[in-house]
């Protein structure tokens, strides 16, 4: 590499980091409490199902539909979501199809008994606040996506990163953290080594988050692209009402008929956004955790029960469901989720390390910091006192 | 100094297989439970595990010391 090549490098990493670190760093904080999500969630709200014997019979899913519709009246049924470990499905109501988050009830509710065991508030308590924070910054879609565009910067600054590590290791073995020297030179040696070892875990769950912010734009097109090809023939026809929706029994049998070995995630009612004005969509997945990720939607029609339509999702769904295990790191039990948070952390010392030595020599000159760079950290003498 | 020629080979060989590990882990972790997971998490602790290697090393001096 050319001096040149390497100060255009050395300034890429420069900008892009100085750009994204803030955030980036606010994103690693409070990532931490969030791989634990789950785990925290227990421990504060204990599981409040009655017990009963393993094999009490199910109830027919239009009885919780009924009974959610019964808690609220007035609202339709807007989702239905099926627990993965205990017999709960949640219902989501609201005043209309396309109604807002502050305007749903989503109600927790036994299948053995048909009865209510709690209403679900994710709005509420420090966890929805950190992710919030994490998600958007309390911005909505614009604040997902200034995350996202973060995301890229990020992404180029570890790219950038990696280039410029290869003339400052040049006479350093892999895995130097010198501590007899400077401060800096410590500094800069932790920066270049955690930077280096988590390189492909920091760019894993960096474009993965990048690819998360996509989401609303990202199921807005495979709605107008795939699910109005599908139904092509409701074209035109009055949307059906919520009194004359036919048994959800009915449309999940024979969804899961159309596919076999898969069990269904959640239940879409007819007008709201992941389904069309005339259908169930029965969202169904598959046996492994990456076919879990995988949902395929069926299309029952609402008013005849009759199957419509199923297509697997085109390759852009594919991507955004596989990015949110990646993503989270729950896919593979606790220890996964320890590993998950010992690399947040040392992204964070990355990232705080990266501003100490910016904030360290910013009066330096970038002749000077590129010396350091191609001597491996060594002071020249003269122009970088040892500090 | 003598400048030497770098050799990226020397410079990037274990930081690509650490990434390599790293990426196998992760993808085989969506693969399915059980030894799935227990790989998937093996994978993903060697790069933990090398950074603890070389920050003990660090607490020793032992990357001070002139070849």
């Amino acid at each position: 590499m050319t001096n040149r090549t390497i100060k255009s490098w050395y300034l890429v990493h420069k900008w892009t980091s100085l750009v994204c670190t803030v955030f980036a760093l606010m994103l690693c904080l409070t990532g931490l409490p969030l791989i634990f999500h789950d785990e925290i969630d227990g421990a504060f709200a204990p599981d409040r199902l009655p017990a009963m014997a393993a094999d009490a019979p199910l109830l027919p899913l239009d009885r919780m539909v009924a009974a959610a519709k019964a808690l609220y009246p007035g609202e339709r049924p807007l989702f239905l979501s099926f627990d993965e470990d205990r017999p709960v499905v949640n219902v989501t109501t609201g005043p209309h199809a396309l109604a807002g988050r502050s305007e749903m009830h989503i109600t927790a509710i036994d299948r053995r008994t048909a009865r209510k065991i709690e209403e679900l508030d994710e709005d509420r308590g420090v966890m929805a606040f950190i992710l919030r924070l994490h998600v958007d910054m309390f911005l909505g879609l614009p604040g997902k996506l200034f995350l996202g565009f973060m995301g890229v910067l990020f992404f180029i600054a570890i790219v950038s990163g990696v280039v410029v590590y290869a003339p400052f290791m040049r006479r350093l073995k892999f895995g130097t953290v010198r501590v007899g020297r400077s401060k800096r030179v410590k500094w800069l040696d932790a920066h270049n080594m955690l930077g280096i070892v988590t390189l492909m875990w920091l760019s894993v769950v960096g474009l993965t988050g990048v690819i998360n912010t996509l989401a609303e734009p990202l199921v807005d097109i495979w709605r107008a692209d795939q699910l109005t090809s599908l139904t092509g023939g409701y074209a035109g026809k009055d949307p059906v009402s919520p009194a004359d929706f036919t048994s959800l029994d009915g449309a999940v049998a024979t969804a899961i008929g159309h596919a076999p070995g898969t069990t269904p995630q959640f239940v879409a009612f007819p007008g709201v956004r992941f389904t069309t004005q005339h259908h169930y969509a029965v969202w169904l997945k598959g046996a492994t955790p990456a076919t879990r990720q995988i949902l395929t939607p069926a299309l029952v029609d609402a008013r005849t029960g009759a199957f419509t339509a199923m297509r697997t999702m085109p390759w852009y769904m594919l991507a955004l469901r596989l990015s949110q295990p990646l993503h989270f790191g729950d896919y593979a039990g606790v220890p996964l989720k320890i590993l998950w948070a010992l690399l947040d952390l040392a992204a964070i010392v990355v990232l705080g390390s990266g501003l100490y030595l910016w904030l360290g020599k910013r009066r330096t000159s970038i002749e000077t910091r590129l010396r350091e760079l191609r001597r491996g950290g060594e002071p020249v003498r003269g122009s970088m006192p040892a500090e | 100094m003598i400048p030497r020629k770098p050799r990226p080979g020397s410079i990037f060989g274990v930081p690509a297989l650490l990434a390599a590990i790293s990426l196998i882990g992760l993808l085989i972790g969506l693969l399915g439970d059980g030894w799935y997971d227990i790989v998937a998490g093996a994978a993903v602790a060697v790069p933990v595990a090398v950074i603890l290697w070389s920050l003990v090393r660090a607490r020793a001096g032992r990357w001070d010391m002139r070849p």
